[in-house]
């Protein structure tokens, strides 16, 4: 590696560990949204194709963001999207409730997935990507 | 002379507004179609004194009446006036307005009279500041929105009426109180057969509310749907046959108060499976579609006889409640942030003080079995719910998913629930008739099969 190509990665890092590059909702870079704790991986008996996916994600970037529900994706392996139904929520409500959030750094939010079919690798919610546990 | 809620509803200081009563006598306009005269000689047949009376009676008025259109009548009635509609398919949606109108099919059956809605009008017969309004023996149908709405009206009667075929709800009433909904029979409506509540308020005790009994909902998405009801009283009558039997959860911030009573109700075989047959739905709008085919316009889970979210206080007594094939009752959270209440610290502030006593589950009206998926299901969140005195087959405890359904007066302590319970129905929330009938990872939309 050059000298030059040394300090550009250098800089990259830092950068990064600040989250100072930007792209993607709210002007975060994505890896920004985590977890915040395990998530739930469950399987409605009625269907058994399906999975669900239920925790709290947090933004752990320096920004505020808002995440909408229809950005919400799952993809598999190929990076194919597996049909999905997404709601910042733990427990059902009606009408327009979880379509969205917004978090501002540090905050957390509830956030269900659902899937149907196999072969699930990892949830991207906008710009960002959620790893699927298990 | 008002008919008082008989109600839900101890006296209080404050003074009730009356529900008005039925007037035979008073100013009247009459509205007739072509066809009155015809349909009045062949509704009325025979040389029976009683019947030969009626029939002469109608007769006069048909003889002496020049309003076919019936709006034309609404609007040449005053205050106190009944307007009398005689025998006949009314085309297009009418408004009423004003005090003390009375709206009267002179028919048989309620289906002697029948408004009917062009499908494109939100409302076949909307009421609007209508304080003091009947209506009475008729039917309406095909509303674009509502059959029959009643909008911000203190005091009025809906008696003996059929409601179907709407895309929405039959009858819905918003910041309407003091009402008495008696003997009406609703079907084939995409959301709710009986939609009521909103504007419904009241402390238990403060003689406000509305009273809904007698009526026989069947065929509709939700039979009736409690939306934001804090005094409603629903009792002796028939809820079988829609997706659920009933259905009631708040609306907007506000903690719900809790006065919702739920009494003498046969709740049977809420198992229809609207969702499954509404794949022509998709093809047209409600305008050109043909009248009768339901298609639904909220989500809910199929097979459940009745279904309390995010409510508190409500009374669930004395009722029968069966051949339900996911459940008789469900209680669930909803979280108040769903609600627009972000306050962290009131997230749980439903499913509270909710009591379940002297039910009748998995029985039929005869005695023999006729299960329900399970008679009692509970994410078991709340404080205060309670179960005392219900039965299954034989004098059987109910079957629960809860391993304890905690006695009554004193009830459960707070819980959060079950958060699997929970999140399972969260994709639900994603269901939209047009763009996702049948999103990831909810089971809503098929009964499950027999037990």
């Amino acid at each position: 590696m050059t000298r030059g190509a040394l300090v550009l990665a250098v800089l990259a890092a830092a950068a990064a560990a600040l989250g100072l590059t930007a792209a993607g909702d709210g002007g975060e870079r994505a890896g920004r949204l985590v977890w915040a704790s395990a998530p739930r991986h469950m399987t409605p008996p009625a269907l058994p194709t399906d999975a669900v996916l239920s925790g709290e994600v947090r933004n752990d970037g320096l920004r505020t963001v808002t995440l909408t529900a229809a950005a919400v994706r799952v993809l598999d392996a190929a990076g194919r999207r597996l049909p999905v139904a997404a709601r910042f929520l733990e427990a059902y409500a009606p009408g327009g409730a979880g379509r969205s959030v917004t978090l501002a750094p540090g905050r957390t939010a509830p956030l269900t997935v659902a899937w149907r079919g196999a072969g699930a690798r990892r949830i991207a919610v906008g710009a960002f990507t959620l790893a699927i546990p298990g | 002379m008002g008919v008082a809620i008989a109600a839900v509803l101890a006296p209080a200081a404050a003074v009730a507004r009356p529900v008005p009563a039925l007037r035979t006598s008073g100013p009247a306009v009459v509205a007739c179609r072509p066809d009155s005269a015809a349909r009045i000689r062949s509704g009325w047949p025979g040389r029976g004194p009683r019947t030969a009376a009626t029939r002469r009676a109608l007769l006069r008025l048909a003889a002496g009446c020049r309003r076919g259109r019936l709006q034309d009548a609404i609007d040449a009635a005053g205050p106190g006036t009944r307007i009398l509609v005689l025998p006949g398919a009314y085309r297009g949606a009418v408004t009423v307005r004003g005090r003390d109108r009375q709206l009267e099919g002179l028919g048989r059956r309620a289906r002697d009279v029948v408004v009917q809605g062009d499908r494109r009008a939100a409302n076949v017969i909307r009421a609007d500041r209508a304080d003091g309004l009947v209506i009475a023996n008729l039917t309406a149908e095909q509303g674009a929105a509502s059959d029959v709405h009643v909008v911000r009206t203190d005091g009025f009667r809906l008696h003996r009426l059929v409601v179907r075929w709407a895309q929405d709800d039959g009858v819905r009433t918003d910041g309407a109180d003091h009402g008495l909904l008696d003997r009406i029979e609703a079907y084939g409506n995409g959301s709710a057969g009986l939609r009521v509540g909103a504007g419904a308020e009241g402390r238990c005790g403060s003689r406000r509310g509305l009273e809904v009994r007698d009526f026989n909902v069947y065929g509709n998405v939700l039979g009736l749907w409690v939306a934001a009801g804090d005094a409603v009283w629903a009792h002796h009558a028939r809820l079988a046959g829609n997706a659920t039997g009933a259905a009631a959860a708040p609306l907007g911030p506000q903690t719900p108060r809790g006065c919702l009573r739920l009494e003498h109700l046969s709740i049977a075989a809420n198992n229809a499976e609207v969702y499954a047959a509404a794949a022509p739905c998709r093809t047209a709008p409600f305008a050109r579609r043909r009248a009768g085919l339901v298609c639904p316009r909220v989500p809910t889970p199929v097979g459940t006889g009745l279904l309390l979210r995010g409510v508190n206080g409500v009374r669930v007594r004395a009722n029968a409640i069966y051949g339900n094939r996911r459940a008789g009752v469900k209680l669930a959270w909803m979280p108040a942030a769903a609600r627009g209440l972000l306050d962290p610290t009131r997230q749980f502030d439903t499913s509270n003080g909710n009591r379940f006593e002297d039910n009748r589950l998995g029985v039929h009206l005869d005695g023999a079995p006729a299960a329900n998926g399970v008679d009692v299901a509970w994410d078991g969140e709340g404080a205060g719910n309670c179960w005392s005195g219900d039965t299954g087959p034989a004098g059987a405890a109910p079957t629960s998913d809860r391993p304890v359904l905690p006695p009554c007066p004193r009830g459960s302590l707070f819980g959060m629930g079950d958060p699997t319970v929970q999140a399972l129905e969260v994709p639900c929330a994603a269901w939209n008739p047009e763009h996702d009938p049948d999103p990831p990872g909810c089971d809503w939309f098929a009964a499950p099969p027999p037990r």
